[in-house]
């Protein structure tokens, strides 16, 4: 009976131990938190592809955690167990993110690639179009190198034109002087004046002497030369006779010098006669040898292609 | 009445020795420490700039699972032991994480300035 009673008691004692470890409890915060981040990791798909190992080790390890609480393990085992499961589901979506990281690296950088293909292309195509510009300039330049030589050798074709136009124009000057020189010809304002003196007519006569034909000569071949130059055939006397005497006389010996010269082949329209008398004498008629300086004919050669201005 | 205490005193031994082995009876933790040591040596390297509250919970708690283990409190020094390997394991993953964030971050910044610069020509 006593003995019996023992049993009991130590049965009882037994119960109440065991119980002491199996009653079961409520989660503690550690699991509570465990649970819900281990749901999340299970939850995001790029956890589930990318990281299915470490997600298997979370959920395991809240397994054990909910185990250990179902049995009545001490507290301490199941925070800890709980604490282990959500840092290992905090690990998988590391791991999930490092690797989609990486993914989206693999795009990034193709991306990057054709980017700089990009630019590549871009920067030949500028190169290219510079290349262009340079070349359409330098064809410019050539173009207005081109101008300007032709134009330089327009200028000294033209340089030598007017040089040998003005070497001409010279030589004729040259050659209208020699001719004039000939005539003894010599320049006053209205023209090239030629004397033709007394000597051309016998006294009181207006037909020209034989003689004097050379003269005459010079003067019709010099006209000849230069066929655009008009004449003025003056004629004049000394002051022996009548006024009227004097310029009929001065106006026949010009009028015979004029007809001598037309005679030679020099046109009427080029020369034109006047007879002054003893109006405009060179010398005074006191002398003998004066008075024959003033009995002569002038012809004037007009310097230019106009008449020569006459007297009065 | 005496021999009735006596029986009490030997029962509440009894007990005290059951609940010892049943709930108490820890095997020293040897193959979870080395684990943990090697998790935490594993992340010191690349976790060090990356993630170092991490590391330093990992740290942490395997000195303080050593002192556990040198006191005997077998149960804590594992439990400290399996925190802390999840904390390096942990720790190992963000920093590979933050490293392929910041590279990618670095290589998109690279693609906007070329853009950028190809938009300018």
């Amino acid at each position: 009976m006593k003995h019996h009673t023992t049993l009991t008691v130590s049965a009882l004692l037994a119960t109440l131990i065991l119980g002491a470890c199996a009653t079961s409890q409520p989660a503690p915060p550690a699991l509570v938190e465990a649970r819900s981040t281990v749901r999340s990791a299970e939850l995001d798909a790029q956890v589930q592809t990318q990281a299915p190992l470490e997600l298997k080790r979370a959920s395991d390890s809240l397994n054990r955690a909910n185990m250990l609480l179902d049995k009545g393990e001490p507290m301490a085992d199941v925070s800890s167990a709980a604490y282990v499961a959500s840092q290992q589901a905090k690990t998988a979506m590391a791991v999930a993110q490092a690797k989609g990281n990486d993914m989206t690296m693999a795009t990034a950088e193709l991306e990057r690639e054709r980017v700089r293909s990009d630019m590549r292309a871009a920067e030949a195509q500028r190169a290219r179009a510079q290349t262009g510009a340079a070349r359409q300039q330098t064809a410019a330049a050539e173009q207005r190198a081109a101008g300007a030589e032709q134009r330089a050798a327009g200028a000294e074709q033209q340089a030598a034109v007017a040089q040998a136009s003005a070497t001409d124009a010279q030589q004729q000057a040259a050659e209208l002087q020699a001719r004039l020189n000939e005539l003894q010809a010599k320049q006053t304002e209205r023209g090239m004046l030629v004397t033709l003196g007394d000597v051309l007519f016998e006294s009181g006569r207006a037909e020209v002497k034989q003689g004097a034909q050379n003269s005459l000569n010079k003067l019709a071949t010099f006209l000849k030369q230069y066929p655009t130059r008009h004449i003025l055939i003056e004629g004049h006397t000394d002051n022996i006779g009548s006024a009227s005497y004097n310029e009929g006389l001065s106006q026949r010996r010009a009028a015979a010098v004029q007809s001598a010269l037309m005679g030679m082949g020099v046109p009427a329209n080029r020369i034109t006669t006047a007879g002054y008398g003893k109006d405009y004498p060179i010398a005074d008629n006191t002398t003998a040898t004066n008075r024959a300086l003033n009995r002569r004919v002038e012809v004037y050669i007009a310097d230019n292609d106009m008449p020569v201005k006459s007297r009065r | 009445m005496k021999n009735l205490n006596w029986i009490y005193k030997g029962s509440t031994a009894l007990a005290v020795a059951l609940f010892l082995a049943a709930c108490a009876g820890t095997p020293p933790p040897n193959e979870e420490l080395a684990v943990s040591r090697a998790a935490v040596e594993r992340a010191t390297g690349p976790a060090a700039a990356d993630a170092p509250v991490t590391l330093a919970a990992a740290r942490d708690k395997l000195n303080r699972a050593n002192v556990a283990y040198a006191n005997k409190d077998y149960d804590l020094a594992r439990q400290l032991a399996e925190q802390a390997t999840a904390d390096a394991t942990l720790a190992e993953a963000q920093a590979r994480s933050a490293r392929s964030n910041k590279a990618l971050v670095e290589v998109r910044e690279g693609i906007r300035q070329l853009r950028d610069e190809l938009n300018r020509k």
